[in-house]
Order: structure tokens, then C-alpha cells, then sequence
């Protein structure tokens, strides 16, 4: 285990530095940019290699990836080329907001899966089942931010229960706090909610069609014993995969419904940076945000090596 | 974390309730998509405006006989808009799919012919690339190319290049263990004739069931960037775009965020049912022994 441990550690850094190369490599092709946009649209040829100057522009590619990741690696992301303030600190009053939503909206998807997905098993083939299956699927085809707008519709315009955005940190007023991440943590949360359900569902019926249930329910074992021994166990393997994989769609999500709710997190920091072309923000915010979902996949894929040692062998290619 | 992208939007067969001898997913699902294509193509026939037609007498107004969907904050049909939004969204994500499968298609036969270093740097590239998520990916590749439906298209396409070549890659290598495939190697056929003549033929169903299921995950995507800013531009009328201005008037005209957000659901949810049918009707021939 601790040896597995290791090598995925590893393997993590070194994605997340191939990630970085990506990102800059993608962010930096079109060269000139950073300085077009801070200085508007035509700045005198002056203003701008003093500009590049100034930020290191004028030097190779590789070498002003070098001095940033270098930089990264010391917790420094460097300053933003518009406001001139620190992204490190932006980064750190950021990270707590991104992370708040993200687990609340985790716990939302298991909340809707986990019993969704039992209620449908116990009621396979009747009503139940179908109207469970029926909120499974509008949850996974409806986008985030569609959901999002018409839960403030409902909630927040008609029915004036729940605000339409905007933070408080918990610290100050932890009631305040939970009413305003309520709506954005059930949006983000109901996709992957909808998907895990039907991931859960197929893995139970399918396990409870094997051969060793019918042997354990003929020597004489109870339905919920047999449920829970075998179908479930068996079952949480495909859901703890997928569960990984839905890490990265909650993340990539939050960007988005950040924004909806005015939620001052990183997700909103990346999207600030595109509208005001300040891509050293953009890049920081992008790597911040890949950086947590490849720890939290590794976290989820730690759960699974324990559940399932095999999985401890398997995951070499 | 080695499934296909498309398997994000996993698998339905068997799982579905009245599953059993009556594929209830794809007659739901093929009519829904259906209509959608149908509704689409004919746009310019059945919307009764033109969508950019403004007319400030009668703004956010709701259902009426004139306006079956009421009408935007510039007095624009919205029944016309959905129409030729759908029109965008059904472009926009075949096109994408299209280029994912077309590159991880490549790159999956390539790396699937023969295990190697070259099979594994292929996939360890893939990996990293699925390893962004998918909206990030999207905004990040927009802010470098330029706001625009064709760059919409690219980034959309890229994202689904991992999972089509997961996906490629595991049917070539169950394939390639064929006899007939040892027999064309042995006989000197070259490289590229055996991937297109042997491989391509035997895994195009199976990517064509995937690329089903991706083009429902595609539509969101676009309508996701579009509602962001970073999609269509206005005037041009996207699913996206359109909630993104409906937000501001939705306290007086709900249907302006109400129906694109609909058509949404329903477009999507019609795709994934015929993809979920197709992959039913294949599993169901496997099983009978047919294919």
C-alpha cells in the first residue's frame, strides 16, 4: 500500500508539471497579448517593451516558464498585470470559498444518489423505479448553469426563500453562510447526483442477477444481508470510479456557477482573468483548480485501493 | 480512472426500468432527436420571425398567439430564437464530436495496434489531457484562440480526443487478437491498409454508439461556454447566450430563461436515450450471440 501510495504521489507531480507546461504553452502562443490588454489597444512601442520588461516578457518562452514555475513551486504565483495585486494571496482568501461549495455540492450528489439508487433497486421495475430513473436523468442532462437560473427562478424570485448570490465567510455568520451556498451546492451538485444514481443502480441490480447471491439466498441469508454484503460492496467499486471522475466535472463546474451566484472563489478569479486578459491570473487560477482535482482524485483512488486491493495492482497499464 | 470520456454520461442498458424486450430509451430517444434535427434543419421554414427582428412595442412579453413563447427585452420572438439556437447547438456539437472522433479515433487505432512505448506515450498524453477537467479545459483553450463558434467547436472537439482514444484503443486491441489480422500481417499487408481496412471497419459501430452519447455532453458544453460570453456572440441566438440575457429580465418574462433551458433538457435528454438505446439494442444482439 505504501509503496502504491508512492508511485501515485509521483505520478501526481508529474502530471501536474505537464499540466503546467500545457497551460502555458497554451496561454503564451499568441505572443504580445498581456501587454495589449493592459495598456489598451494601441500602446506606443515604448510603453510596451517597457511593460514586457517589467514583467519579463522580452525573454525566451522557456525561460519565462522557468521563472514562473519556479515561482508557483515557492507558493509564489507572481503579480496580476492589471491590478498589479499579489495572486498568491488572491489565490489563498479564494481557495476556502471553492472548497466549501465543491464538498457541499459532493454531498449533495451522494445525498441524491446513495438513497435515490436504493429506493429505485428495492422498487425495481414499478413506478418508483421509473420516477427515481426519471430525476436521474433530467439531473444529468440538464447543464449546471441551466439548473442554476431556474432554482433562483423558483427560489430565490417567486418564492423569495433563498437569496440569488453572494458570500459570507462561515466564521462570520455560519447560518448566513449555509442559505447562501444552499442553491449553488444543489446545482452543481444534482448533475453528478443524477449520473452517480444510475452508476450505483446498474451496479446493485447487476450484482444481485450473480450466482453467489442466489447460493447465499438459498443457504439461507436475508435479502438486506445479501443487499448489503454483497450487492453493495461489489456495487461501490464502479461508483467510486466514477465518483473520481466526477471530481473533475464538480470543479469544472464551480467555475461556472461561481460566477451565477457571485461566489468570490478561484473559479471566478479564472474567469475574471479572461475578461480582463490577465492571463498570469487565468493560468494560476486553471492550475490551482487541476492542482486540487488530481489531490482529490487521488484521495478517491486511496478510498478505492483499500476498499478493493486488487484495484492496488490493476491501476498499472 | 479508465473509462472513455463518453462514459462520463455512463451506460443506461440494463439498468432501464420496462427495459425488457421494449426498447423504451431509444423509441423516446430517437423521436426526441428526431424532432430536434428536424426542428433544426427546417428552422428558417417553421420559426414564424426572423430572430434578430426587433420590436420594442411588444418586449418581454409572455405566451400569446402572436409570440407562442413570448418575446425577449428587444421585443424578439423567442420561439424563432430557440429555433435557430438549436440550429447552432446541433452544429456546434456534431462538428465537435465529430473532430473527437476523428483524432482520438487516430489515435486510438494507432496506439491500440501494437502494445509498446509508443501505445504507452500515446496514452499517458491522453491521461493528462483528461485529467483537466472538461469546462476549465474549454474556457482555458478559449481564452488563448479567441471567442468564436468555430474555436467553440475546436475546444469542445479536443476535450472529447482522450475518451474517444480510450475507447478506440480498447476495441482495436480486442481486435487486433483476431486470426484474420494475423493473417494480413503475416501476408506483409502494411500498417495503415490494417487500420483501415481491418480495424476501422470492426470498431466504427461501437464509436458510433460512443459519439451518440457524446453529442448530448457536447451540447451542454457549448451551451455552457455560450451562456459564459465565450460562445456565440449576440445577436447571434445561442441556447446559452439567451439565458445568459434572460437572467436579467426573468422576474418579468420567466420563459426567456424557461424555454432555452427546456429545450436544453429535452435535446440532451433525447440524445442520451438513443444513445442509451443503441448501446441496449447492441448489448442485447451480443448476448443473443447475433454480432
Amino acid at each position: 500500500m505504501t509503496r502504491y501510495l508512492i508511485k501515485r504521489v509521483l505520478g501526481v507531480t508529474l502530471s501536474l508539471l505537464v499540466a503546467s507546461v500545457l497551460l502555458f504553452a497554451t496561454l503564451n502562443v499568441l505572443p504580445g497579448k498581456a501587454s495589449t490588454a493592459a495598456l489598451g489597444l494601441n500602446p506606443t512601442p515604448a510603453a510596451a517593451a517597457a511593460f514586457n520588461k517589467r514583467y519579463g516578457l522580452d525573454r525566451p518562452l522557456v525561460a519565462q516558464y522557468l521563472s514562473w514555475i519556479g515561482g508557483v513551486l515557492r507558493g509564489n504565483f507572481g503579480k496580476s498585470y492589471q491590478t498589479d495585486i499579489s495572486i498568491s494571496r488572491e489565490i489563498a482568501r479564494r481557495t476556502p470559498v471553492t472548497l466549501e461549495l465543491t464538498s457541499c455540492a459532493a454531498l449533495v450528489a451522494l445525498v441524491i444518489a446513495v438513497p435515490l439508487a436504493f429506493i429505485a433497486t428495492l422498487g425495481r421495475g414499478t413506478i418508483v423505479d421509473l420516477v427515481a430513473t426519471a430525476v436521474s436523468l433530467i439531473g444529468l442532462s440538464l447543464p449546471a448553469f441551466a439548473s442554476a437560473t431556474a432554482l433562483v427562478l423558483l427560489f430565490s424570485l417567486r418564492l423569495r426563500w433563498l437569496p440569488p448570490g453572494g458570500y459570507v465567510a462561515p466564521t462570520v455568520d455560519l447560518g448566513t453562510n449555509l442559505k447562501l451556498m444552499f442553491l449553488p451546492a444543489l446545482s452543481l451538485g444534482f448533475v453528478s447526483g443524477g449520473l452517480l444514481m444510475r452508476i450505483f443502480r446498474t451496479g446493485i441490480v447487476d450484482a444481485l442477477a450473480r450466482e453467489y447471491v442466489l447460493v447465499s439466498r438459498s443457504r439461507g441469508a436475508s435479502r438486506g444481508r445479501v443487499l448489503w454484503r454483497h450487492a453493495v460492496r461489489v456495487a461501490s467499486i464502479p461508483f467510486i470510479t466514477v465518483g473520481a471522475m466526477e471530481v473533475g466535472a464538480i470543479f469544472g463546474g464551480a467555475v461556472v456557477i461561481e460566477q451565477i451566484f457571485q461566489l468570490p472563489g478561484i473559479g471566478s478569479l479564472v474567469l475574471e482573468g479572461i475578461e480582463t486578459r490577465d492571463y498570469r491570473v487565468l493560468q494560476a487560477g486553471a492550475l490551482v483548480i487541476t492542482a486540487f482535482v488530481m489531490i482529490a482524485n487521488l484521495l478517491v483512488d486511496m478510498i478505492a485501493a483499500v476498499i478493493d486491493p486488487r484495484l492496488r495492482v490493476t491501476t498499472e497499464r | 480512472m479508465s473509462e472513455p470520456a463518453s462514459e462520463r454520461r455512463p451506460s443506461m442498458a440494463r439498468s432501464t426500468p420496462l427495459g425488457h424486450g421494449f426498447n423504451l430509451p431509444l423509441i423516446v430517444g430517437g423521436l426526441g432527436v428526431t424532432i430536434f434535427v428536424v426542428a433544426s434543419l427546417a428552422a428558417p421554414v417553421l420559426a414564424p420571425f426572423r430572430p434578430d427582428k426587433i420590436d420594442v412595442l411588444s418586449r418581454l412579453q409572455g405566451i400569446s398567439a402572436a409570440h407562442l413563447l413570448g418575446t425577449d427585452e428587444y421585443g424578439r420572438d423567442t420561439l424563432s430564437r430557440l429555433l435557430y439556437g438549436g440550429r447552432l447547438s446541433l452544429i456546434v456539437a456534431v462538428i465537435a464530436v465529430g473532430i473527437g472522433l476523428l483524432g482520438g479515433g487516430l489515435v486510438g487505432m494507432v496506439a491500440g495496434y501494437r502494445p509498446g512505448r509508443r501505445d504507452a506515450l500515446l496514452m499517458r498524453s491522453m491521461d493528462i489531457l483528461f485529467s483537466f477537467p472538461a469546462i476549465l479545459l474549454a474556457i482555458v483553450m478559449m481564452a488563448a484562440l479567441g471567442t468564436s463558434v468555430t474555436n467553440a467547436m475546436i475546444a469542445i472537439g479536443i476535450i472529447f480526443i482522450p475518451g474517444f482514444a480510450r475507447y478506440a484503443r480498447s476495441l482495436t486491441r480486442s481486435v487486433m487478437v483476431e486470426q484474420y489480422i494475423a493473417y494480413a500481417r503475416s501476408t506483409g499487408v502494411p500498417f495503415l491498409r490494417i487500420l483501415s481496412r481491418e480495424v476501422l471497419p470492426n470498431i466504427a459501430p461501437g464509436m458510433v454508439v460512443q459519439a451518440t452519447v457524446a453529442v448530448g455532453y457536447a451540447i451542454t458544453l457549448a451551451a455552457t461556454l455560450s451562456f459564459l460570453g465565450l460562445g456565440a456572440q449576440p445577436p447571434t441566438p445561442s441556447w446559452g447566450n439567451m439565458i445568459a440575457a434572460g437572467r436579467g429580465f426573468m422576474a418579468r418574462a420567466p420563459l426567456m430563461v424557461v424555454a432555452p433551458a427546456l429545450a436544453i433538457l429535452i435535446a440532451v435528454l433525447s440524445t442520451n436515450l438513443l444513445g442509451e438505446g443503441l448501446q441496449l439494442r447492441a448489448d442485447e444482439r451480443q448476448s443473443r450471440g447475433r454480432v
